[in-house]
């Protein structure tokens, strides 16, 4: 009977010591302003990306977000995102299109339109950026906190993947076979340099060096990952995969000091070294790779069939796996909150 | 026993099925599938109906086969490309001929259905399964047959002149023209069509929804046939045609797509050069033609595709009647493929050189048994393909009652893209291998104001070394790698009634497709136990027509089940349903006839999707005109 009475006083303890929320916080742990994005390409012309969100609070991946809370489909091929601020963009590339929606609640804020098929953002300041495109000729400049454009830059032929570095903007001019430097100050061309043919995607590491991948321009040549110095645009390293390597999306790790891409597996590589390495760091179907700037967690996507439901893998900067998730179909590009 | 019992719980459904749907019926004059003694015995066959397909004619073959066959089709907006699936399968494993040669587009192994002219083309007929191998090889799921109008049998002209007008900035007109005099005889035909496809639809895509015009969805179609022969004597004949398509289409962007700009021309020539020899005891056929494709893409950025591909081919048929019943035939292919494109093979030409043989021995006595033995083998560049064949047996016991049944052995080869696609393109893929079996009962009764019309069809069909395309890296690639089972039950019931002057005929069809992977390209591949995409697990269709005189009244109602769109089947369209009405007249006087129709589509303003994010237009209306000398 004693028992019996200490019962409920145990539940009431119990219920109250899982509450340890401090009644000063006011972080809205359901928002999406601490996480990691999963833009996902759906297939093409079949309207079906979508994004998912992995909430850091609570290791938790909801799919479908973006659709969830603005009761529209995301669009056709949704190819990238940024942060901004508190705006997430998220380009979608056959709906040629920048749906933008606010971090705290994914609402839309609004839509920028009028591109003709956009790939990548690459932000210069809070209230200039650059899009790059695959068929338009052009990377169009837009004001983030307004969402109006304010004009083009001329280049030949597609262009990818950007990053800023503090000489310039270096674009990699997949259609071209030039990777461009760009004045961010009067948004001109300044100076180009023929990595190899296709370059694709471009990052900078922790000595300020950009590394180039190439396409290879779909088997007319061998891949290459390729670093120069983004001051004069040098080549400084020059490798090449073989004919039957299919490298893509290259990142770094989040001291910038060591390299990732997908080529079946996810493969890793030191900036400091000058050789490709042949084994896999994690052997894994990983179709997009990244590490999270704040942890160095590596996030795999795994695309399966790419007509269905994709995985995301999670690892330790060491390679361990650590958890999985079903996500929408394709799953592309990550993107981390800041 | 297992299937047996399926079968028979999936006949009384549609039969249920069918009783549900007749209940709001009313239509016309419609064609069945027919078992067909001198098609593969114990084989699947249906063909259109002559009223339906004069109706039908205007709005293309896509219409054609969704109406008056089990063919499951879709296509991205009216007019625009289209594809289908027979018995579950994909568009690549039917063939379409046309007067028996094939057509498919050996780059992409498929007929895009929005880019055949009706000009000249007097029928549709779909031979089901294993039914096509006398003609081809490759049509897993059966064999799409384009008839040529037929010759006169008696000195003269006819004409039949044929326009039409409606919404959405839709109109066209047609004319068929047959001669004879006395050896001679001959056919021209022409065809215009154009509409602008501007009809509004609600975009579920946006915030709004709001209500939009779909916009840059013009299509328009020429077509040309012209037909000479000459009975060189009572045994010999000799013929040539000349078949011209072109479509020009504006491809209209999809509710996630703010615009577009992209356009696509479609030029097709298909000509023949035919000998047939008739004997008393054997038929010989000799046939020379040569195809040639083309498209044009363009968009508003810098991609822009050229596909060019020609081929002739050649096919020669020997029928011979032994005697005792027994009927031989015998056939040989020999096809010089060739195919050149600037963005898939950058430019690069290539070529296949395909010969094939066939042998076929039917029994077909004149009372309740008839049965057929065929074997083929093709050889494509000098490698010999699967062994292919097929075993049909039929038996009538009764005169109101029959049973059917076969079991066929096809293959399908890699297409060009497959092969030679820059890059990616695969040189070591296999053909994919395909058996499949099916067995069916028909009952037939009637009396002079009564007839009455049920069969039911079960059909299975296993394909191995299906070809999917993945990535490697950044580049996509087709691979054998998956496993395929098909399975299904097509049954089919019609009914006419005569009171007084008035005739009351229904017709009606339900289908039951399950086609699901049995084998995945890699080890958690989700499409596994899976429905293929896009294939409906249920369609049924019927019609209901009432006649007085040369007046009639046609009811049309088309049910079209769930479809999933991902593989995983976690993504899908609704099912959905739509009807159609048509009011007819035709008056004749002496030798010349006048025809009106008055349809209403779509009757009941329904907002449908055969593909994701593509709406299909709502009611609209098409009054047809024609005048026939004969």
């Amino acid at each position: 009977m004693k028992k019996l009475f200490l019962l409920p006083l145990a539940a009431i303890l119990t219920l109250a010591s899982c509450d340890t929320k401090d009644p000063d916080d006011t972080t809205n742990y359901d928002s999406f302003t601490k996480g990691v994005f999963v833009v996902h390409e759906g297939n093409f012309q079949a309207g079906n990306a979508s994004l998912s969100f992995f909430n850091k609070y609570n290791d938790t991946m909801s799919n479908g977000v973006f659709t969830s809370v603005n009761s529209i489909p995301l669009g056709d091929v949704g190819q990238s995102m940024v942060t901004i601020g508190d705006l997430g963009f998220i380009v979608v590339n056959n709906s040629g299109k920048i749906e933008v929606v606010n971090l705290e609640d994914l609402s839309s804020k609004g839509t920028i339109t009028g591109l003709s098929s956009p790939r990548y953002i690459c932000v210069v300041t809070n209230t200039k950026a650059y899009v790059s495109d695959l068929f338009s000729g052009v990377i169009t400049i837009f004001d983030p906190q307004t969402l109006a454009t304010s004009g083009t830059i001329a280049v030949t032929g597609q262009i990818e993947e950007m990053v800023k570095t503090s000489s310039g903007v270096i674009a990699a001019g997949t259609g071209a076979n030039q990777v461009y430097k760009i004045n961010t100050l009067n948004n001109t061309l300044m100076d180009s340099v023929n990595v190899g043919v296709g370059p694709s995607n471009v990052v900078m590491d922790a000595n300020g060096k950009i590394w180039i991948m190439t396409n290879g321009g779909w088997g007319t040549e061998a891949q290459k990952l390729v670093c120069i110095n983004p001051v004069n645009m040098d080549i400084e390293i020059s490798l090449d995969f073989t004919l039957a390597d299919y490298p893509s999306s290259l990142k770094t790790n989040a001291a910038g000091t060591a390299l990732y891409w997908a080529n079946g597996g996810v493969f890793k590589m030191d900036v400091a070294t000058t050789s490709i390495p042949t084994t896999a760091f994690i052997s894994t179907a990983a179709y997009k790779v990244n590490a999270d700037p704040e942890t160095d967690m590596i996030y795999v996507s795994d695309a399966g069939d790419f007509n269905s439901n994709g995985h995301v893998y999670r690892y330790t900067a060491a390679g361990a796996a650590v958890d999985t998730f079903e996500v929408g179909v394709i799953p592309g590009e990550f993107t981390f909150t800041p | 026993m297992k299937n047996i019992g399926l079968c028979l719980v999936f006949i009384a459904v549609s039969a249920i099925c069918f009783a549900q749907v007749s209940d709001s019926l009313v239509y016309p004059e419609v064609t069945v599938t027919e078992q067909r003694i001198e098609e593969a015995i114990g084989s699947s066959v249906s063909e259109t109906d002559t009223l339906l397909y004069k109706l039908l004619q205007s709005k293309g073959l896509t219409q054609v086969l969704e109406t008056e066959s089990f063919i499951s089709t879709r296509s991205y907006n009216p007019g625009g490309t289209a594809v289908f699936s027979v018995r579950g399968s994909g568009p690549q494993h039917t063939q379409v001929v046309w007067d028996g040669i094939p057509i498919n587009d050996p780059m992409l192994g498929q007929t895009d259905l929005s880019t055949v002219s009706l000009s000249g083309v007097s029928g549709v007929r779909v031979l089901y399964g294993g039914a096509g191998l006398t003609n081809n090889s490759g049509g897993i799921g059966g064999t799409i047959e384009l008839l040529s109008t037929k010759p006169r049998t008696e000195d003269g002209v006819d004409v039949k002149l044929n326009g039409y007008a409606g919404s959405f900035g839709t109109y066209g007109v047609s004319l068929l023209l047959r001669d004879r005099y006395k050896k001679l005889f001959g056919s021209t035909s022409i065809e215009y069509q154009t509409s602008r496809n501007n009809f509004k639809f609600r975009n579920l895509a946006t915030i709004a929804q709001e209500d939009k015009m779909l916009e840059h969805a013009l299509v328009k179609r020429i077509g040309f046939t012209k037909s000479l022969g000459l009975n060189i004597n009572q045994r010999n004949t000799l013929s040539a045609t000349v078949y011209y398509s072109q479509v020009s289409k504006e491809l209209p962007p999809s509710m996630l797509m703010v615009a577009s700009i992209e356009t696509l021309f479609d030029r097709d020539i298909w000509a023949s050069l035919k000998w047939r020899r008739i004997g008393k005891k054997s038929v010989i056929t000799a046939t020379a033609a040569y195809i040639y494709g083309n498209q044009q893409y363009f968009d508003q950025n810098e991609y822009t595709f050229h596909h060019l591909y020609q081929a002739n081919k050649n096919l020669v048929r020997y029928k011979l009647d032994l005697g005792y019943n027994l009927h031989f035939e015998a056939g040989g292919d020999a096809f010089n493929e060739h195919a050149r494109s600037d963005s898939s093979y950058r430019s690069q030409p290539h070529w296949r050189f395909w010969q094939a043989a066939f042998a076929s021995l039917k029994y077909v006595p004149k009372k309740w048994v008839a049965a057929q033995v065929l074997v083929r083998e093709d050889v494509i560049d000098g490698t010999f393909s699967p062994f292919q064949g097929l075993v049909g047996v039929e038996v009538k016991p009764t005169k109101w009652f029959s049973i059917k049944g076969n079991v066929a052995r096809n293959f399908r080869a890699a297409t060009l893209d497959d092969l030679y696609w820059v890059p990616g393109g695969n040189r070591d893929l296999k053909n994919e291998t395909g058996f499949s079996w099916e067995g069916g009962l028909a009952f037939k009764t009637g009396i002079k104001t009564f007839r009455f019309g049920f069969d039911a069809t079960y059909f299975q069909s296993e394909i191995d070394n299906w070809i999917i395309w993945l990535p490697q890296g950044n580049v996509w690639t087709p691979q054998n790698k998956r496993a395929v089972s098909s399975k299904g039950i097509e049954t089919k019931l019609e009914a006419s009634v005569t009171t007084g002057k008035l005739l009351f005929k229904l017709n009606g069809a339900y289908t039951w497709v399950s086609s699901k992977v049995t084998e995945g390209a890699t080890a958690n591949d989700a499409s596994v136990g899976n429905q293929l995409i896009y294939v409906p697990l249920h369609q049924a269709k019927a019609h209901f027509s009432v006649h007085f005189a040369k007046l009639f009244l046609l009811y049309g109602h088309q049910f079209t089940g769930l479809r999933y769109t991902t593989s995983d089947n976690k993504s899908s369209l609704p099912a959905y349903q739509i009807s159609y009405v048509t009011l007819g007249y035709e008056y004749t006087l002496k030798k010349h006839t006048m025809g009106i129709n008055f349809t209403v589509d779509n009757l009941f303003n329904i907002a449908y999707q055969t593909i994701a994010w593509r709406p299909m237009p709502g009611r609209s209306f098409l009054i047809n005109l024609s005048y026939q000398f004969n």
